[in-house]
């Protein structure tokens, strides 16, 4: 079983050493690949993560009719609390709220008679709800009909639109570079077979099993895609340690969490070798039918 | 020549086979081969040979009738097996499929490795098949230095890696002169008198009117003509289960004979083979190399 293995492993080692320029290429072409993608993915989860850390502070101020009594003010809170997206919400009185503002600005609430009316603020606790819940807000009767709703509609809109941009980016450029990386890993255990026809045909002469034939240029592309998930794994640690330099430059923005090392790696290897085999698997594939 | 009788080692029975550039490669083609027998199959390019021994080695299916080997249909069993059937023949192509890189004796042991033989089993079978082969003093070579006839029989010598009891040689003697072309006949006949039935696809009369050999004619896909089996005067028995020992001495008709009944085989009771032989005879062992010798 060993000296089979040994076998089998020395000749991937001669298919990797007989392509290396396409074998180096398509490493390149790999790691960029999972660099993007891990990248984005790491970006991605980053903002999710900021996004709802956000929402513990977002709040959405709901003003309240005039005429609304005590009772219906007492259903509405209920409701709201049990508003799916919704952590807390509670009742903020006009005198309170007018209290606030003439501690906080004295010469403006001077001889001026409390604008405020009753109030709502409601804390969310999932961004994704907001638009829904201020909806639903703004059609209920006790709420004043104009400018009765007020939250951070912008900065969670661009939150969102952030977001998007970065599945879509995902998507796209990720999966434009995986096709390459896919095509080349596909085209090197094509050219690992050409270059390696005579062996096959050898091989098929004596009677080769088909693992004999074959393992040695899957093998191929899993070592390229380790290569290429390592390589971006590497990559991916080196920026993100400038963007932490960067970042820490600015006392206004939080620090960024520690770089997850050990799952990176792990996800980008695992990621590249998956592919790597299920490419080379592929070009096997059609090979197979032809020299069969 | 021992031609076994009883049940035909290899049947075709009523075959059909098309190609989608040659419709009727073979048309309702029914043949029987005996056990030992020595079959040359003539006939022009297209006459239906090669698909012959394609059919054999399962590289062709028929679109109908049933190939049989050893009482199996081999054109029913999966394609997961056809290496192991493989390994039951010996394939001689007409162009060597040599590794250009690599030795003779790397060219062996690679063979015997891809087969599926040991390092060690390769190391020590290496030497007696290249001195089957009369190829012992150019292991070392490399086949852009050797003729046409000796990168032939490399290639006959990879094909016993597998001791396989039977060889099918494709135009094995296409690319030779008529010197060299008798060479690899009696290589190909002292295999036969050791007990493998050899099977060659050739359109060289001068070497088929030569050898006594049963010959089947073919012409678009159907056999005009079948001498039937020939009896011939068998060489000198040897018993070995290693590889046949061939003594016969190339380009040298003069040169003694090598004497191979002083080769004892010694089996030992694990099965493992050794071969005692007297020290200026002994072949050198063979360091198969795994490190990526590029072809």
């Amino acid at each position: 079983m060993l000296d089979r293995l040994l076998f089998i492993l020395s000749e991937a080692l001669v298919s990797l050493r007989r392509n290396l320029g396409m074998v180096v290429l398509s490493v390149l072409t790999t790691a960029v690949c999972l660099y993007v993608l891990g990248g984005l993915g790491l970006l991605y989860l980053g903002l999710q993560k900021g996004a709802k850390g956000m929402t513990g502070s977002l709040e959405m101020r709901v003003y309240l009719r005039e005429t609304t009594t005590q009772e219906q003010v007492s259903i509405l809170l209920r409701e709201v609390r049990a508003t799916q997206g919704v952590d807390k919400a509670i009742l903020i009185p006009k005198d309170k709220a007018w209290a606030k503002f003439s501690r906080e600005n004295p010469g403006i609430a001077k001889d001026i008679a409390n604008p405020y009316p009753d109030g709502l603020k409601i804390t969310l606790n999932d961004l994704s709800r907001g638009d829904a819940i201020a909806t639903q807000m703004r059609a209920r009767p006790e709420v004043e009909p104009e400018n009765g709703v007020n939250y951070l509609q912008k900065e969670q809109d661009l939150l969102e639109q952030a977001m998007k941009l970065l599945r879509w980016v995902g998507v796209t450029a990720g999966g434009m570079l995986l096709l390459v990386a896919g095509v080349l890993i596909f085209t090197v255990t094509r050219l690992a077979a050409m270059s390696r026809r005579v062996e096959i045909r050898i091989m098929r002469l004596v009677g080769a099993g088909y693992s004999t034939m074959y393992l040695p240029m899957i093998l191929e592309g899993k070592v390229q895609g380790v290569l290429g998930g390592l390589l971006a794994a590497g990559l991916l640690q080196l920026t993100y340690r400038q963007v932490t330099h960067v970042v820490a430059a600015y006392e206004s923005i939080p620090p960024l969490p520690a770089f997850p090392l050990q799952s990176v790696y792990i996800y980008t290897v695992i990621a590249g070798a998956a592919y790597g085999v299920v490419c080379s698997c592929l070009a096997l594939i059609r090979l197979h039918k032809r020299i069969r | 020549m021992g031609v076994e009788q009883g049940q035909p080692h290899i049947e075709f029975r009523a075959v059909e086979v098309s190609y989608r550039t040659h419709k009727d490669a073979l048309q309702s083609f029914s043949l029987q081969i005996k056990k030992g027998e020595f079959v040359f199959l003539v006939g022009t390019t297209g006459a239906g040979k090669s698909t012959l021994l394609k059919l054999l080695s399962r590289e062709v299916n028929p679109s109908k009738g049933a190939v049989v080997v050893d009482g199996k249909e081999i054109n029913r069993q999966l394609a997961l097996f056809i290496p192991r059937l493989r390994r039951k023949m010996g394939i001689v192509p007409q162009d060597y499929a040599l590794l250009p890189k690599k030795t003779v004796e790397e060219n062996i042991a690679y063979a015997s490795r891809a087969a599926g033989k040991t390092r060690r089993q390769t190391r020590r079978r290496t030497p007696f098949i290249l001195m089957g082969v009369h190829l012992l003093h150019k292991a070392k070579s490399f086949p852009e230095e050797l003729s046409g006839g000796e990168r032939q029989r490399v290639a006959i010598g990879r094909s016993l890696v597998n001791d396989p009891p039977l060889i099918l040689a494709d135009e094995p003697t296409g690319n030779l002169d008529p010197e060299h072309s008798m060479e690899i006949m009696q290589l190909l006949l002292d295999l036969n008198d050791r007990g493998s039935t050899v099977i060659v696809a050739t359109h060289d009369m001068l070497v088929v009117d030569q050898v006594p050999a049963r010959i089947i004619r073919l012409e678009e896909g159907r056999i005009i003509s079948d001498s039937g089996p020939v009896e011939r005067p068998k060489s000198e028995p040897v018993e070995t289960e290693v590889i046949p020992l061939i003594a016969v001495v190339e380009g040298n008709e003069d040169a003694p004979i090598e004497p191979v009944e002083e080769l004892e085989l010694h089996v030992e009771e694990s099965g493992t083979e050794e071969v005692q032989q007297k020290p200026d005879e002994q072949p050198e062992a063979v360091e198969t190399k795994e490190d990526g010798e590029d072809a």
